[in-house]
């Protein structure tokens, strides 16, 4: 096992280092540079003034010294500076991921909880009226974008009905209840998203695993139904289910940076769209890449759930 | 259909009894009808089928593929999977109707008083949790047994089905043991509880016939001890001579013929069990001797059936009338234990195993005259994956010796047989000389010319001279291809015959493997499996090659086709003078096939020689366990009992000795271990690597004799 | 389940009708149908609308749906139904190409790198997993950032989202074949690499090919979207219904219709889409079973 995480941690450095080089290569063809785009406003920009700013923010230099630069800073909790705030990066950062994890964690732990029992409910009789239902509302689930029913929950909730408001600008100091009470909708709205894909892939892996010999067997030992279901199939089932997990914390990412949008939320998604607006191309890589690294982690403790559950591969 | 009183008449009487049985039926099965649906037709898998299983007996069902035995099996657990259905019947247990328990009471019987062991362990037993937690299950819900109890209950049963270290096997994971471990897993599972009835499924198809050999005796012995009835379920005959009191021969979904084992393998009443039991040669019968007994034709349609007898289609017996006679079960003998279901049986003429007794002094030996491949020195080595600890302390690498050292001489237009057990390196060897894979060490050499590791680096004449037949005929052929096409390709890729002769040429091939030209417009999945092998071996001759490595390709298929097939190999042997290196796990095959025999064990040669003198003594110690562990469908016929114990040796970075020294029964001392055998040579061909001094191997008995006899059936 | 399999069985069996199962799944018939409608409607939609997309009607501004016009005007005046049959094609096309685009490399990908395997595998694969270390949409967004917001930049960003990801599935589908006995036979023979892939691989992993294109396509319709809601995508004053509900969003209340209209043919086409997808795997994965 440790051999096993060891691999891993090594793995996960080497792919980081090629996650900032993809960024850096990215946001190099952006047009323009930062000087132009911090210079833009400035009409009679006096001659000189570009190039002097340019040395300032170090975009004379050439672009592996720009790189490895940047690689080193970052190796070393250095984010760099945002130009749009002018302020260094790395506080932000931390406050709008603080913001992005209240909404993440409670919609992954919730649908993940939910989606287990859908799942088997709708694996245990196919083609029943309850799984007719649950594929069908699973299924409008993944079909409708996150900005599309936040749209409509402001609509019912904050419009018609009045009962929740319809952005969640927060205040620090606020009680539980008044969090629940502004976060109620973003969270809704990233929670049913997800539910529905885990609850598909719960459902589909169950299936597949009640048909196996080993669930037969369980099944002619005379072991009661419900022994045989979450005993023997849930673990098995639960392999396919923990990737998806992993995946659906990308997907939420992605959510994430539309439920802000809908909710006028400051979180990291929010940010960065608004690295991309600005042009703030320190705060545009240093978000990235502090996403993707988030999501190479979380996919790194997915495996690792995986290897836990699975006692095939714990030793290769 | 409506409920039709049973028409078998009351169970054995006491004097055909097997011993420890009684003739109080455990299982009951009347008039039992299974079907399955697909496709919006209904398969009628199981028709008609009455069957009793006695306390204490062991009674085999006996098919082929498509027989309906397995459906049988699991109808009777109540345990059909989803596309399955009993339509019609029922099934008594004792006194009880399994068919109108609830859910609660049929547990209650289930896995306690009737317990099943399946045919593939390693997918029967659950990935996620360990030996002895799923053992213990069955304990704790069928007896009152303490969590501690319940325990100890666990080690006694593997300690009972010879486990090594019941303690730490109680800990693993089912990935950890080997495939016979897993199967005396299972049946530790299934003894559980003392069952009244054990449905056995196939429990040793799939391993290797040393460890089948173990796990037969295993069952023998517990059967004694615990007295269960058994329903073994089986498509190998010699499996049911050895150990079963009567047997059931279903063919198609019907019961063809049953009876007491003692008559059935003497006198077999049913054309279908004639043929079973000669198809496959015994050890006494070689290709020069005659053509094998196959079965022509394939089963017959389940969804849609022909009138008559369901075996008529296939039968040398058929007249007309059993084509639109509907068959009844006919008595056979005095005894009510014996019925066959055929019109003509009576008519027949006395059933004959024959018998070729050869002197083994005055056997030819055949020497290699010409020359067509020369393996020498070959070694294949895998390299495994470093792992971290290698990778930081730059350890040497590890290597799987899979094949170590092997020469080998292959004459033209002969066969050359490997055999050996799975892990031997018989077929990395076979995809070495067909350039699959390159060797590590050592020469291919072919009429002279040096082969390259790998077939593209070869010259296209060379890569044509040399082909290679499958073992799988599902994987065999391109779905998407039709055999047309198939066929076609290797013409067409070696330039064989211009364009516009390819047509008649693909004619010509099929006809040569005995289909009708129509079939080049078919796809694979129209084709039934011994078809498939028929158009892989047309595919292979296309290319005109002087050599075919046949990598088991028989042992995907029933033993009917097996024959056909086998026949088939001879008879475009003899007119294409083309040689085969022929892999097989198969004894009785070899010995009918091949010209030479090369046993193999470890990546080392044990033995090499003609048929007749590898199946004679002197024998490798291993041969000889091969030999003893091969189940013949005779009762007339005699084997010593030689059983390996002892672990079997990692193939990663074997040092010098013995490979087979861990498990050989007579192994001489500590030499073994340390210093490679040396090669003694018994007349001009006969090779034999072993440490046993010559005068003993010399004293050595035949391990297969006809009852009474002294002399060796070869 | 045996509980199922074996009640009833004397007296139901003879009057027992059974169903034979459906040869093509309902799925595939009604997603079918609801995506063959939208590509109709792109083809033939500009020709059918009652306006044309950017006409402006001042005296009937944010007006609820009537006869004139059937699912009301937004803010500018400008008929909503007219606009979101237009821009079906904007939407069909953007989707439709850059799945064409994501699927056609990572095939191409992942068929070499399965088959030739080794080091190029090796390095391929890291690089597909560096890749697939960003969540979808933030790696299109970041592309679209780095190429500029408009429709092809999104077009292109799906595409590259979705290359390694079809090039992994491909990838394992062909290395399910690689040692098959049918290839095997064909590198005995000395067939090239291309034939080898080309001919004897390639056609028979078209199922999950098709699977995951459909899959990939509801994903597209999904960024599509998203990346004009997000500004990202195409531009005002394009009839794009990710934009309309951006841009309309503040009407919301007083005019639910603005959002409501491209927010149905949002979800009734992904929805058909995702139908299009589960049939096809149902569809595919009963006739596998069928032929063995």
């Amino acid at each position: 096992m440790l051999k096993y995480l060891i691999r891993r941690m090594v793995l996960l450095a080497m792919t980081l280092v090629g996650i900032s080089a993809m960024i850096f290569l990215i946001v190099q063809i952006l047009p323009g540079d930062a000087a132009d785009q911090i210079l833009e406003a400035w009409v009679e920009s006096e001659g000189g003034a570009h190039d002097q700013l340019r040395a300032q923010l170090g975009l004379d230099r050439p672009w592996y010294e720009q790189y490895f630069g940047w690689l080193w800073d970052i190796m070393h909790g250095d984010l760099g500076r945002s130009f749009a705030m002018d302020a260094p990066i790395a506080p932000i950062l931390v406050e709008r991921l603080g913001f992005s994890l209240r909404l993440a964690i409670p919609a992954l732990l919730i649908s993940v909880m939910l989606s287990i029992v859908l799942g088997v409910i709708a694996a245990i009789r196919p083609n029943s009226f309850v799984d007719n239902a649950i594929t069908v509302i699973t299924l409008t689930g993944v079909s409708v974008p996150a900005f599309v029913s936040g749209s409509l929950f402001i609509l019912i909730f904050a419009a018609w009905l009045q009962w929740l408001p319809s952005t969640s600008s927060l205040s620090e100091g606020e009680g539980f209840f008044h969090w629940a009470y502004v976060l109620a909708m973003p969270v809704a709205v990233l929670t049913l998203e997800s539910l529905a894909h885990l609850t598909r892939i719960t459902r589909s892996s169950m299936i597949e695993v009640l048909k196996t010999p080993y669930v037969r067997t369980a099944r002619l030992k005379g072991l009661p139904k419900r022994l045989v279901i979450y005993k023997h199939a849930l673990r098995n089932a639960m392999l396919p289910t923990v990737t998806v997990i992993a995946f659906n914390i990308g997907w939420m990412l992605g959510g994430v940076v539309l439920v802000e949008q809908v909710f006028s939320y400051p979180g990291l998604g929010s940010l960065v769209l608004f690295s991309i607006e600005q042009r703030d191309t320190p705060l545009l890589q240093a978000s990235m890449f502090f996403v993707a690294a988030g999501y190479c982690v979380a996919n790194l403790l997915a495996d690792v759930g995986y290897v836990l559950l699975d006692p095939r591969i714990r030793y290769s | 259909m409506n409920k039709a009183p049973s028409p078998t008449p009351a169970p054995a009487s006491a004097s055909v009894l097997e011993a420890g049985a009684t003739d109080r039926p455990v299982l009951t099965i009347r008039d039992m009808h299974i079907s399955y649906f697909a496709r919006g037709q209904e398969i009628k898998a199981v028709r008609g089928i009455n069957l009793t299983v006695n306390a204490g007996e062991t009674l085999a069902l006996v098919g082929e593929s498509g027989s309906g035995k397995s459906s049988v099996a699991f109808s009777t657990m109540r345990g059909l999977d989803a596309a399955g259905r009993l339509m019609h019947g029922s099934i008594h247990f004792h006194e009880t109707d399994l068919l109108s328990l609830g859910p609660r009471e049929l547990r209650s019987i289930q896995g306690s008083r009737i317990a099943m062991v399946y045919q593939d362990p390693q997918t029967a037993l659950n990935p996620a949790f360990r030996i002895g937690e799923q053992i213990a299950e069955v304990v704790n819900e069928h007896t009152a047994a303490s969590g501690w109890q319940a325990r100890q209950r666990v080690l006694d049963l593997l300690d009972e089905v010879n486990l090594p270290d019941p303690a730490g096997v109680y800990l693993r994971y089912p990935h950890e043991l080997s495939g016979g471990q897993q199967q005396r897993v299972l049946i530790a599972m299934a003894f559980a509880c003392n069952p009244e009835l054990l449905i056995m499924d196939e429990p040793t198809t799939g391993l290797d016939v040393t460890t089948e050999a173990h796990i037969l005796d295993l069952v023998a012995k517990l059967k004694k001890t615990h007295g269960s009835a058994i329903l073994y379920i089986t498509h190998n005959l010699g499996v049911v001579a050895r150990f079963c009191h009567r047997v059931a021969v279903m063919y198609a979904g019907e019961i063809v013929e049953e009876g007491l084992v003692s008559r059935v393998f003497s006198k077999p009443a049913h054309p279908y069990t004639r043929s079973l039991l000669t198809c496959i040669p015994r050890l006494d019968l070689s290709k020069r001797d005659r053509a094998l007994n196959a079965i022509e034709g394939r089963l017959p349609n389940l969804a849609d059936l022909p009138g008559g007898c369901i075996f008529a289609a296939r039968c040398n017996e058929r007249q007309d009338a059993c084509e639109n006679t509907s068959v009844t079960l006919d008595p056979v003998g005095d005894d009510a234990t014996d019925f066959v279901r055929c019109l003509r049986w009576r008519e027949m003429p006395e059933f004959q195993f024959d018998r070729h007794t050869r002197d083994v002094n005055a056997m030819h030996t055949a020497t290699i005259l010409d020359t067509l491949l020369e393996i020498e020195n070959l070694r294949c080595y895998y390299q495994l994956r470093r792992g971290i600890k290698e990778f930081v302390t730059g350890g040497a690498a590890k290597y799987v010796h899979a094949v170590d050292d092997v020469d080998l001489v292959l004459a033209r237009g002969q066969t050359l047989a490997i055999v050996g057990e799975s892990g031997c390196g018989k077929t990395t060897l076979g995809r070495t000389v067909v350039g699959l894979q390159s060797a590590t060490a050592g020469d291919l050499v072919f009429e002279g010319n040096q082969l390259a590791g790998i077939a593209r680096a070869r010259e296209p004449d060379l890569r044509r001279r040399i082909q290679i037949i499958f073992q799988n005929p599902d994987a065999t052929l391109n779905p998407q291809k039709s055999v047309g096409e198939t066929i076609r390709r290797p013409l067409d890729l070696f330039g064989l015959v211009s364009a516009a002769e390819q047509k008649n040429r693909v004619a010509e091939l099929l006809q040569s493997v005995n289909l009708p030209p129509s079939f080049a417009q078919r796809y694979p999945h129209e084709l039934s499996g011994g078809e498939k092998q028929r158009v892989a071996i047309a595919r292979a001759f296309a290319a005109e090659p002087e050599l075919i490595v046949c990598d088991e390709p028989l042992s995907a298929l029933d033993v009917s086709v097996q024959a056909a097939i086998l026949n088939l190999l001879v008879d475009l042997q003899k007119t294409s003078k083309t040689a085969y290196m022929f892999i097989s796990h198969d004894l009785s095959v070899v010995r009918y096939l091949s010209d030479q025999v090369a046993v193999m064990y470890m990546g080392r040669l044990c033995e090499i020689g003609t048929p007749e003198e590898v199946f004679v003594p002197p024998y490798h110690p291993y041969t000889e366990a091969l030999l003893s562990a091969i189940s013949i469908p005779d009762p007339s016929i005699e084997q010593e009992i030689v059983r390996l114990e002892g672990p079997v040796p990692s193939p990663i970075n074997l040092a010098s000795g013995c490979r087979f020294a861990s498990r050989c029964p007579r192994k001489v001392g500590e030499i073994c271990e340390r210093e490679d055998p040396p090669l003694y040579q018994f007349g001009d061909n006969h090779r034999l690597y072993c440490h046993i001094p010559r005068e003993d191997l010399e004293k050595m008995r035949p391990v297969i004799r006809y009852a009474g006899e002294e002399m060796a059936v070869v | 389940m045996s509980e199922t399999a074996a009640v009833n069985v004397g007296q139901a069996a003879a009057s027992r009708v059974v169903k034979p199962p459906r040869l093509v799944p309902k799925s595939l018939i009604v997603g079918g149908a609801i995506v063959g409608m939208f590509l109709a409607l792109a083809v033939i939609g500009p020709y059918i609308t009652p306006y044309p997309f950017d006409k402006f009607h001042f005296g009937s501004r944010l007006a609820p749906p009537s006869a004139d016009f059937w699912w009301g005007t937004d803010r500018y005046g400008r008929d909503i139904f007219s606009r979101v049959i237009h821009g079906t094609s904007l939407t069909v096309f953007m989707a439709g190409t850059g799945t064409i685009i994501g699927v056609s490399f990572g095939l191409l990908i992942g068929l070499f790198s399965g088959y030739v395997g080794g080091w190029i595998d090796e390095i391929l694969m890291r690089l597909t997993d560096i890749a697939m270390s960003f969540p979808g949409l933030l790696l299109a967004m970041l592309v679209v950032a780095a190429l500029g917001s408009n429709e092809i930049n999104a077009v292109l960003s799906i595409g590259i989202v979705f290359t390694p990801k079809v090039a992994r599935v491909v990838r394992s589908a062909t290395l399910g074949l690689r040692h098959i006995q049918f290839v095997e036979a064909a590198e005995v023979r000395g067939e090239t690499n291309s034939f080898i892939i080309f001919r004897e691989i390639l056609p028979n992993i078209w199922p999950p090919i098709i699977v995951e294109t459909c899959i990939r396509l509801s994903y597209a319709v999904l960024l599509v979207v998203a990346l004009s809601y997000l500004g990202l995508g195409a531009q005002p004053p394009a009839p794009d219904w990710g934009l309309m509900i951006a841009k309309e969003r503040a009407f919301l209340v007083t005019g639910p219709w603005v959002v409501l209209a491209p927010a149905a043919a949002i979800v009734s086409l992904i929805i058909g889409v995702n139908l299009l997808g589960d049939g096809m795997r149902e569809w595919l994965a009963a006739r596998k079973t069928a032929d063995e």
